[in-house]
């Protein structure tokens, strides 16, 4: 059914929606400019879907998880397309939670890895989740979940360590 | 920003409390006596504060122009086309692949006719086809093109738990010429094999017969019976598409 005023579905929707999905793109993305590009980006892609969308009792989780998406993409890209940021930042390599704060530094480091142990460390270093939490948010058994975030850690403190020390 | 204490409540159960879901209030109450809590939420209601003072007054117009413009899939109408005339020239000419007067064979019972479906996937902006075992992941917009120009279609999907959805609104859509299907859908979070199958209504069959068929074909329950879910029994053409839906 056609509505009468478009547009002010779509401010609704906006002023609903908004706040969460700046708060979750200012959280990852670290950048109050680039989480304003961001949640334009993420509400139109959620707009366009959300009225052919059964995302049961509430669309927060289903918007989070885009929003999660599109920001991983958006460091990841960013980082590789921009040239000047081709050498890993100086960042401790003990303390990866601080360093996946760092913008630049969070960029460097994801653009390392594949989508899932990128989304597995943002959401085990960056959101805190534990292990279970992140395999139920996933889809993957906790085992998996551990392997993959080891993996990063461990790759991860390497590449930091070798910057340090360069 | 504040992180999260551990035993406290992940950042979107704080959304949802925010949001004022009724069964979120216990993350309210804990969040009333949680210092650690209370700081994210301070945080959490400044941030909203910047969004309504700064970003949606600095955003609202942009928001309403990339709206307004066509989604990505019609950026792709140049590409089907061609494909769509491809398929009717092959119609056009398959009375000419029609065996011999003299061919005599056995006609099956019942198979339906095919029916073209090609399935599109958005990634980072751009319309990739998925085809039967590819992977695609939640949160992956999806968009159906079907040869059937004209003709009123049914696109429904059966996931992993059995459960059937409607992948346009009301079920159906009439398939305009270019056979892009109005509308289109986002995968939800269910992990596991996810089959589309797209039927031409006929008269008399509406959208609730489909899925009940849909339902009888993966009766027997699990992955496997979503994975092995062939032709449904009505006497319609049809085509279906697996994708395998993985975490990201």
């Amino acid at each position: 059914m056609e509505r009468a005023d478009p547009q002010g579905r779509v401010d609704a929707l906006y002023r609903q929606f908004g706040p969460a999905i700046f708060r979750r793109c200012l959280k990852l993305l670290r950048d109050p400019a680039e989480a304003e590009d961001a949640t334009q980006e993420v509400f139109v892609r959620v707009f366009r879907s959300l009225e052919r969308f059964t995302y049961g009792d509430s669309a927060l989780p289903w918007i989070y998880q885009i929003a999660t998406r599109h920001c991983l993409h958006r460091l990841r890209d960013g980082s590789r397309h921009d040239a000047s940021h081709a050498r890993l930042p100086d960042a401790d390599p003990k303390d990866l939670g601080g360093a996946l704060a760092d913008r630049r530094t969070a960029a460097q480091l994801l653009a390392r890895f594949d989508d899932r142990t990128a989304l597995i460390a943002l959401h085990a270093l960056v959101d805190g989740m534990t292990q279970e939490e992140v395999g139920q948010v996933l889809g993957l058994s906790r085992k998996t979940v551990g392997l993959k975030l080891q993996q990063f850690i461990d790759r991860a403190r390497a590449l930091l360590g070798a910057a340090e020390g360069a | 920003m504040p992180t999260r204490a551990p035993g406290c409540p992940q950042d979107l159960d704080l959304e949802r409390a925010l949001a004022g879901e009724p069964a979120f209030a216990a993350t309210v109450t804990h969040a009333a006596t949680c210092g650690s809590c209370a700081a994210r939420l301070a945080w959490m209601r400044e941030a909203a504060d910047l969004f309504a003072r700064r970003v949606l007054p600095a955003t609202r117009d942009a928001v309403a122009q990339k709206l307004a413009r066509p989604p990505w899939w019609r950026r792709w109408l140049p590409v089907v086309v061609p494909v769509a005339a491809a398929a009717t020239w092959a119609v056009v000419l398959l009375p000419a692949l029609r065996p011999p007067p003299d061919y005599v064979g056995a006609k099956g019972a019942g198979v339906p006719a095919p029916l073209q479906l090609q399935v599109f996937v958005d990634r980072a902006g751009k319309a990739a086809e998925v085809h039967t075992g590819d992977r695609v992941h939640p949160g992956d917009g999806l968009r159906f093109v079907v040869d059937a120009p004209d003709r009123e279609v049914v696109l429904v999907s059966v996931d992993a738990r059995g459960e059937v959805s409607r992948l346009v609104p009301g079920g159906s859509a009439r398939v305009p010429q270019t056979g892009i299907v109005p509308g289109g859908s986002v995968l939800d979070g269910v992990l596991g094999p996810e089959r589309i199958f797209a039927v031409e209504l006929q008269p008399g069959m509406d959208v609730s017969r489909i899925e009940a068929a849909v339902r009888a074909a993966v009766a027997q329950g699990g992955e496997q019976a979503v994975r092995e879910a062939g032709a449904l029994p009505v006497a319609a053409p049809q085509g279906t598409v697996l994708l395998e839906k993985v975490a990201p």
